[in-house]
């Protein structure tokens, strides 16, 4: 038994063309870059590092923003059209349909990473860390695979669109901040005794969300990767995060009636 | 007719709005309040290199609101040391923070703020690598030149001549030695500046030492003193 079926792979991809959702993303690509440009020329030093930095972070935040806005919909439209049952009526598993879907944002995630490096490759003309680059693409990608897990596994679980969409960007933004949550714990200076159970849910929740806050800085690309995070951690907690999504994805499949 | 009525009513409602948003203008609301180092690169959703270049564009942009311009004296000061530390932790190795303290908001007459301006540059300027003794080297101008004091220049420069960088030249760590000099004190002056030619004489070039002995003879030493001392000779 295959757990991957490749003509799902393609059905996903061809999806993401029939959204126009390449051609959206390299317009809106286009619109960050020129913001950057015009924002980072206006400082008085560092221009340079400037606009590698606001590139990097825009094409970071607007690509994450339409994969998972791809995704949500697509989900979404594809229970709604009932695509889902007739997909499971052929001789797929539902393991099968799950992990090929996955798979199949995975290659639009790594399509767009390539994208975005590119761009800011030819922003930068070439001016940046060549190592920092390497850690800041990989580490790129395995956020976006996770974050497009995330709302494949929220679109499976909630009945909306917007409640999908709604949830993983909640997610992301926690996972984005959880350093300074944590941080802000440790160091005490939260509200005190009165929020006690606060710090006690953040604490507790941070077990299931990824460091995002540690993947894919824009320092690396002006000085180069930080002592704190490496690609072993970057490939070992990236792949042990979308594994977990994929089960739970799996699990929430198995269990369901059609 | 109901609805003609309700619906003038609904414009009448916006023309009175419109009345009294009209005079409203952005108004200086001098500088904000600093965020806390912890929850800094919030701004950058965890990026703190993202949130280090939009609080320095915000920083560069401070009081440019609606076409007009404020003076740098009507600036909170206090506050803006603030600004400088909290940013500035989220990046140690860019310039551009101290830069804006130095050149933009150290053009201040004040001598207050130029206190908070230096209070902030001998902390950038204590950084090891990256050429960032240089702040202090600015500092001590400042302090010097625009303060007037020299027991703060002093202080600073003191800073520089025990800078854990082994790359500070040695014009930058001989500063307290022409600070003590400007405050008449040339028997210190003296003393540091023989010490650093003789602790540094094999890895100086020719010009600095004689750079260094004519600064000895020439505005250390009287005409007398020089004639007897041996550098000098």
């Amino acid at each position: 038994m295959s757990f991957l079926s490749l003509s799902l792979v393609t059905y996903v991809l061809k999806a993401s063309l029939r959204d126009k959702l390449v051609i959206s993303v390299f317009s809106i690509f286009i619109a960050a870059v020129s913001l950057s440009l015009f924002l980072s020329s206006a400082v008085v030093i560092e221009t340079g590092e400037t606009m590698i930095t606001f590139v990097a972070s825009s094409l970071r935040l607007l690509g994450i923003l339409a994969l998972i806005l791809f995704t949500v919909f697509y989900v979404r439209r594809s229970f709604d059209t009932h695509d889902v049952e007739y997909l499971l009526s052929r001789p797929i598993t539902r393991v099968s349909f799950a992990v090929s879907h996955l798979v199949g944002l995975s290659i639009l995630c790594f399509g767009f990473v390539v994208l975005s490096c590119g761009t800011l490759y030819f922003v930068s003309s070439g001016e940046i860390d060549g190592l920092g680059f390497l850690l800041w693409a990989v580490s790129f990608l395995m956020e976006t695979v996770i974050v497009v897990h995330a709302a494949f596994f929220f679109s499976m679980v909630l009945s909306s669109a917007v409640s999908g969409t709604l949830a993983t960007l909640a997610g992301y933004l926690l996972a984005r901040m959880s350093g300074q949550v944590l941080g802000i714990i440790d160091a005490g200076t939260h509200g005190g005794e009165k929020l006690g159970f606060l710090e006690g849910i953040m604490q507790a929740s941070s077990v299931i969300v990824p460091r995002f806050d540690l993947y894919t800085q824009s320092s690396w690309l002006i000085y180069g990767p930080s002592d704190m995070v490496s690609f072993p951690y970057i490939l070992v907690s990236g792949f042990a995060f979308i594994l977990l999504i994929m089960c739970a994805a799996i699990w929430d499949l198995l269990g369901r009636d059609f | 007719m109901r609805f003609k009525i309700f619906f003038v009513c609904v414009i009448c409602l916006n023309l009175t709005m419109w009345f009294y948003a009209r005079p409203l203008q952005a108004q200086w609301q001098n500088v904000p309040a600093a965020p806390d180092k912890h929850s800094a690169s919030a701004v950058g959703l965890g990026d703190r290199e993202f949130a280090y270049r939009i609080y320095g564009l915000m920083l560069q942009n401070l009081g440019n609101i609606d076409g007009r311009t404020v003076k740098l004296s009507d600036y909170d000061y206090a506050e803006l040391e603030k600004w400088f530390i909290s940013v500035y932790s989220l990046n140690q190795q860019s310039n551009y923070i101290p830069t804006l303290a130095a050149y933009y908001y150290g053009a201040t007459n004040d001598q207050d703020q130029i206190e908070h301006v230096l209070n902030f540059l001998s902390l950038a300027g204590s950084k090891k690598g990256g050429e960032k003794w240089r702040w202090l080297t600015h500092a001590v101008f400042l302090a010097q030149h625009k303060l007037g004091d020299l027991d703060r220049a002093l202080q600073i420069a003191s800073l520089l001549k025990t800078h854990p960088d082994p790359n500070v030249p040695i014009w930058a760590r001989q500063m307290s030695a022409m600070v003590y000099n400007a405050k008449g004190e040339k028997e210190d002056a003296y003393n540091i500046m023989v010490a650093i030619l003789q602790s540094s004489i094999a890895d100086l070039n020719p010009t600095e030492i004689r750079f260094l002995v004519d600064y000895i003879c020439q505005q250390i030493l009287s005409e007398e003193e020089a004639g007897i001392d041996p550098i000098c000779q």
